[in-house]
């Protein structure tokens, strides 16, 4: 039993290393004289402690060390990247595409991808540097923390900037391929090595209008449909589950006035779950709305309220128990050396838990993190 | 006597002190920034929009030859010159936008180099990469052109 445990782990880290190393293998073919390589390391450290809990089962604490890497490479019109993560908890290719770009105003992308109708995730990725809190916000939230919204598709995706003459610009970013599926208690990325792990379809789409085409103002529309296969055998609750139709429509703003900066999106849901017997249709709201000041050249304070409405109703949010349905969030964050930083967050959060009561604790969090070279 | 060689010496001092001002000034007049690329590539001339676009990592092609970009980090007066003129940004926030544009779109950052003479070399060796240096500097170097002035000081 241990021999054939060892031999699948074995699997496993081969079949998560051979894709790069394939991949990187096509690299030389399209190489040119003007080819770049460019490699970022993400790493973090985090603390976490919950304090007040409601209910003493969502007690918890733990110190979580990752590291992402980010590889990138350039060379005439192709484009490769790929993204790693390591941490305590998981260790997950991320990212995997090759583009095309179609001039300079527009890339085409096979492969992984983080999905094109999440405003956060597809600005900051897992590059937690980049992000001024530790925590994301719930709808933003990756898939093994029970993030409503798939992350990770398998497929192609078209980005395209249009600039207007007075310097604003208009962003399109458009994709489809396959989605994760519902296994257990939360979303199961497609993997790219299981052909036959049998996924439903995603298409999302985004329409960003930005003032400033070298500025990070911006604010814009999201659209994403999601057909989710659901594993009925994985868990009791699932199995009379066959699929669940998601539609998500929304919209985000990121802008600064000054020293001041608002990120906020607000997303609908519908969702329709297809059972045995029948089918049921649920909706809810659900968003954030992040400040953020710079009091100093260094220094940040910054809050941020998760709200969601409806979600109490909702059939789609009862498979996901720790789904925080509403997070009202005060931290700090002082930026030192060249690129690394330091950021307390505490907050006051609630989950959905198993019944229909909400489970709250206290949270109380420290990072550091940093992004090399 | 010792009077009159006193006052001679005053004015040749004078004398001095002014012409080495004027040499000074006359050099700090002519201290320039330039944009220079591969003497090789077909691309004669950039306006400032595209310069900026390129340094951002919006564009990476113009008159169907790539375009990639350079820079000297280790000289602060220049580099101070690039912040205010080309990129009109603080460091802080241009380096987070590379990294962001990096990080969400795999668009390469600009290469840097320590010295002179391995920017020079890289921008020789490019097809149509573009840097900025000092005046002098460019007109000292070999196999490379000076296409734009970024910079005049007053």
């Amino acid at each position: 039993m241990n021999q054939l445990r060892s031999c699948i782990v074995a699997h496993e880290w081969q079949r998560r290393i051979m894709l790069p190393l394939v991949l990187c293998a096509f690299i030389p073919i399209a190489s040119a004289d003007d080819s770049q390589h460019d490699f970022l390391l993400f790493p973090s450290v985090d603390t976490f402690d919950s304090i007040d809990e409601s209910d003493p089962v969502v007690k918890d604490s733990f110190v979580r060390p990752a590291l992402n890497i980010l590889y990138s490479y350039n060379g005439g019109r192709f484009r490769f990247l790929s993204e790693y993560l390591w941490s305590s908890t998981e260790s997950e290719l991320e990212r995997l595409k090759v583009g095309w770009q179609g001039g300079d105003n527009t890339m085409f992308w096979l492969g992984r991808f983080h999905s094109t109708a999440k405003f956060w995730t597809s600005e900051y990725h897992h590059g937690q540097f980049m992000q001024t809190s530790i925590t994301r916000p719930s709808i933003e939230e990756w898939e093994d923390e029970s993030g409503p919204i798939p992350s990770h598709i398998t497929g192609l995706s078209i980005e395209h900037v249009q600039p207007q003459a007075n310097e604003t610009s208009w962003n399109y970013g458009f994709s489809f391929g396959l989605a994760p599926k519902f296994v257990k208690d939360k979303l199961e990325p497609y993997d790219m090595l299981d052909s036959d792990s049998n996924h439903g379809l995603s298409y999302n789409a985004r329409v960003a209008y930005r003032p400033d085409l070298f500025g990070d103002n911006q604010v814009g529309l999201l659209v994403g449909w999601n057909d989710i296969n659901v594993d009925s055998e994985s868990s009791p609750v699932l199995a009379d589950l066959n699929d669940i139709e998601q539609l998500t429509v929304g919209v985000f703003a990121d802008w600064r006035w000054d020293k001041l900066r608002l990120l906020s999106s607000i997303v609908q849901f519908d969702h329709e779950l297809s059972f045995i017997t029948g089918s049921i249709k649920d909706e809810f709201l659900a968003g954030y709305a992040q400040l953020e000041y710079e009091t100093a050249e260094d220094w940040t304070v910054f809050g941020r309220a998760d709200f969601s409405s409806g979600e109490d109703n909702s059939a789609y949010l009862r498979l996901l128990p720790a789904f925080i349905a509403h997070r009202n969030m005060l931290g700090v964050r002082w930026d030192f050396m060249k690129m690394q930083s330091l950021t307390m967050e505490v907050a006051d959060t609630s989950v959905p838990g198993e019944t229909s009561s909400h489970q709250t604790f206290k949270e109380v969090r420290f990072q550091w993190s940093a992004v090399f070279p | 006597m010792e009077r009159c060689v006193s006052v001679n010496q005053r004015l040749q001092l004078l004398a001095l002190v002014i012409l080495v001002s004027m040499l000074s000034d006359s050099a700090h007049a002519e201290r320039s920034v330039v944009l220079v690329m591969n003497a090789d590539c077909p691309i004669e001339s950039l306006t400032m929009l595209e310069v900026r676009k390129t340094y951002f990592g919006l564009m990476a092609s113009h008159e169907k030859q790539t375009v990639r970009a350079y820079r000297l980090n280790s000289d602060e007066d220049l580099s101070r010159i690039f912040y205010q003129t080309v990129v009109a940004m603080s460091e802080k926030s241009y380096e987070r936008r590379l990294l962001s544009m990096l990080l969400k779109y795999g668009t390469p950052r600009p290469q840097e180099f320590g010295d002179v003479e391995e920017l020079v070399a890289a921008v020789r060796h490019s097809n149509c990469g573009i840097a900025y240096m000092w005046g002098e500097d460019a007109a000292a170097a070999e196999g490379i052109k000076s296409i734009r002035l970024l910079w005049q000081s007053e």
